[in-house]
C-alpha cells in the first residue's frame, strides 16, 4: 500500500475544512428549525440537508464541472436557469383564490404600497457598497415571496443566491413574529378594532376566468419582465378557476410543487458553501433583508392609514400589512391582531384580498427591478 | 351602503345606512353619525305588497304608506290572514323574522368546523362557540352575550354563507 491509496481513502479527513465545519453546522440549525420550530419545514429542510451535504469533504454530490453531482445537476436543471421558482408560481396560482380581491378591487392599492420597502432597502444596500444588480436582488427579500426572491437573485446576482434564499424563507416563516410588533406600533388600539362590513358580492366565474387572462396581456405589455412570474402564476390560476383541469390543477398544487420544492431546496443549500457563504456580506444580506420586511410591513400599515384617512374611518389599517406578499401568512396574522383587540372582529377576507394583491405585486416588482437592471 | 331620502311631514331627510354586520350599522342622518344595532326584525314585505294584489287595490291604498312609514325594524305584526302565501327567499341573514340580538350569524362564508356547545348550555360572552374555517384559517367564534344556548341551527362540517344564522339564546 502506497502512500497515495492511503491518501485516497483517508481523503475525507484530508478535506475537513472549518469552513465546512461552520456550513455543516449551519446546515443542521436549518434543519432543527425545520423539524423543532416548524419554521417553513418543507423548504428549510431540504435546504439544510443540501447544505450539509455540499460541505462535506470533496462531496461527490456536488461534483466537478465535468461530472456533476445530483446538486450541482439540480441547480443546473432548474435554479440556473430560474426553471424551478416559475413551476412554483404555477402551483401558487393553483393555490390562490382571487375572489377577495376581486370583491375588494381598492386593495390593489394595498399590494403596490407593501411593495415600497423593497426600493427602500436598494437604496440602502447602494450605501453599503453592494453593486447595484446585487442590491436588487437583496431588496426583493421584502418581499417575503421565496420563488420570486429566486428569480431575480439567480438574474442578477448568483453568487448571493444561497443567503437570499435564506433570508427569505427564514422571514416567511418569522412572518407571525415579526409583523405583529410593527403593526401595534403604528397603529392605535381604536384604528385595530376598527370594524369592516363583508362585501358579500358574488364574483361570477366568467370573472374569474377572465380575470387571469387579462392580467397576464396587461403585464405582459406593460412590465415584460415579469411576464415570466405574472404569467406562471395566472396559468396556475386559470387552470384553477376553468374547472375543466382539475387534474393538472391537482398535480399543480400537490406534486408538481413538492417536487420542485424538494429539488429547489436541495439546490439552493448546496450553494451555501463555507468560503462563499462566511463573509460578512452575508450577515449584511440577512441584516438588510429583515429591513426590507421591516419597511414593507411599516409602508402597509402606513398607507393602509391613509386609506382609513379618505374613508372616513372605515379602513382597519391592520389590513395594509397584509400587502406583502407571504400569501396567506400575512392575511392570518392581520386576522390574528384584529380580533386580539376584538374578538368579534373579522377582516380576513379583505386582508386576503390585499395578500393576492401582493403576491401579484411583488411579481410585478421583481419585473420592474431587472427592468431597471437591464437598462443598467 | 344604501341611501335614501325620505320626506316626512314634508321635512326632507337624506339617510345613508352602511351595513358593519348583519346586525351593526352605522347612520348618517343629515351630518350626524349614529351606531345602530338591530335586534329584532319583520319582513312587512309580504303585508304591504301582497294585500294589495289579494284584497284589491281600492281598499289598502292608504294603509301601505303608515306600514312602510316606519322604520322596517319596528314594523307592526301583521295578521297571518294578511300574509303571503307566496314563498320568499328572505335574505339569510334575516329569515323568518327573529330576535337578531338573541343569535350568533357568520361573520364571513366559511366551513363550520367546530360546535363547542350545545342547546342548553350556559356560555359567557366571549366563550368560544365555535371554529369557522374561512381561507383555510380556522377563527374562534366567540358568544356575542352570556347567555343560555336555545339552539343550534347548523352542523359540524356544513358550508355557512355571510349573515346565516348559527346559534340562538333563549330570551331573558
Amino acid at each position: 500500500m502506497d502512500a497515495s491509496t492511503i491518501e485516497s481513502l483517508l481523503s475525507g479527513f484530508y478535506g475537513l475544512s472549518w469552513q465546512g465545519g461552520v456550513m455543516i453546522a449551519v446546515g443542521i440549525l436549518l434543519i432543527y428549525l425545520a423539524i423543532a420550530k416548524e419554521y417553513e419545514p418543507l423548504l428549510l429542510l431540504p435546504i439544510g440537508a443540501g447544505c450539509m451535504l455540499a460541505n462535506l469533504p470533496i462531496s461527490m454530490l456536488v461534483g466537478t464541472p465535468d461530472e456533476p453531482g445530483m446538486l450541482q445537476l439540480f441547480y443546473n436543471v432548474g435554479v440556473g436557469n430560474e426553471l424551478f421558482p416559475l413551476l412554483i408560481f404555477i402551483g401558487i396560482g393553483a393555490m390562490t383564490d382571487f375572489g377577495p380581491l376581486l370583491e375588494n378591487p381598492k386593495m390593489v392599492l394595498l399590494g403596490a404600497a407593501g411593495q415600497f420597502g423593497i426600493f427602500l432597502t436598494l437604496i440602502l444596500a447602494l450605501l453599503l457598497g453592494f453593486t447595484r444588480p446585487e442590491a436588487a436582488s437583496i431588496g426583493i427579500i421584502g418581499a417575503i415571496d421565496g420563488p420570486t426572491s429566486i428569480y431575480v437573485s439567480a438574474q442578477l446576482a448568483p453568487h448571493l443566491l444561497g443567503p437570499i434564499t435564506v433570508a427569505a424563507y427564514s422571514y416567511m416563516s418569522l412572518v407571525p413574529i415579526i409583523m405583529p410588533p410593527i403593526m401595534r406600533l403604528l397603529t392605535t388600539k381604536k384604528e385595530r378594532s376598527i370594524r369592516m362590513p363583508y362585501s358579500s358580492r358574488e364574483i361570477s366565474q366568467r370573472t374569474r376566468i377572465i380575470f387571469p387572462i387579462l392580467v397576464t396581456i396587461i403585464v405582459g405589455i406593460l412590465v415584460p419582465f415579469a411576464l415570466p412570474l405574472i404569467g406562471t402564476l395566472m396559468l396556475g390560476n386559470l387552470m384553477r378557476e376553468s374547472k375543466v383541469v382539475e387534474r393538472l390543477t391537482g398535480a399543480a398544487q400537490n406534486e408538481l410543487n413538492n417536487i420542485v420544492t424538494l429539488f429547489l431546496g436541495l439546490a439552493i443549500g448546496s450553494t451555501m458553501v463555507g468560503e462563499n457563504f462566511i463573509k460578512p456580506q452575508t450577515l449584511f444580506i440577512l441584516v438588510l433583508g429583515l429591513g426590507a420586511f421591516v419597511l414593507d410591513t411599516a409602508a402597509g400599515v402606513l398607507f393602509g392609514k391613509l386609506m382609513n384617512l379618505f374613508s372616513g374611518g372605515k379602513f382597519n389599517p391592520l389590513i395594509g400589512a397584509a400587502g406583502i406578499s407571504a400569501f396567506p401568512m400575512a392575511a392570518r396574522v392581520v386576522q390574528k391582531e384584529a380580533s386580539r383587540e376584538d374578538n368579534g372582529n373579522f377582516v380576513l377576507m379583505h386582508a386576503m384580498g390585499a395578500n393576492a394583491a401582493g403576491q401579484v405585486a411583488s411579481a410585478m416588482a421583481g419585473g420592474v427591478l431587472l427592468a431597471l437592471m437591464a437598462g443598467a | 351602503m344604501r341611501r335614501y331620502q325620505l320626506t316626512v311631514n314634508n321635512n326632507e331627510y337624506e339617510i345613508d345606512i352602511e351595513e358593519i354586520s348583519a346586525t351593526e350599522f352605522q347612520v348618517l342622518i343629515d351630518g350626524q353619525t349614529v351606531d345602530v344595532i338591530l335586534a329584532s326584525q319583520a319582513d312587512a314585505a309580504g303585508a304591504v305588497i301582497t294585500p294589495q294584489i289579494e284584497a284589491g287595490p281600492s281598499r289598502m291604498v292608504g294603509e301601505p304608506l303608515t306600514a312602510a312609514g316606519q322604520p322596517v325594524a319596528r314594523a307592526p305584526k301583521v295578521p297571518a290572514a294578511m300574509r303571503s302565501e307566496t314563498p320568499r327567499t328572505p335574505s339569510p341573514a334575516v329569515a323568518g323574522g327573529q330576535d337578531l340580538a338573541y343569535s350568533m350569524s357568520a361573520p364571513m362564508p366559511g366551513v363550520i368546523l367546530e360546535i363547542k356547545v350545545a342547546p342548553g348550555d350556559q356560555v359567557n360572552k366571549g366563550d368560544v362557540v365555535m371554529v369557522l374555517e374561512a381561507m383555510k384559517m380556522k377563527n374562534d367564534l366567540h358568544a356575542a352575550r352570556t347567555g343560555t344556548v336555545e339552539s343550534i341551527d347548523i352542523n359540524s362540517g356544513e358550508q355557512v354563507k355571510y349573515g346565516q344564522v348559527l346559534l340562538r339564546f333563549v330570551k331573558d
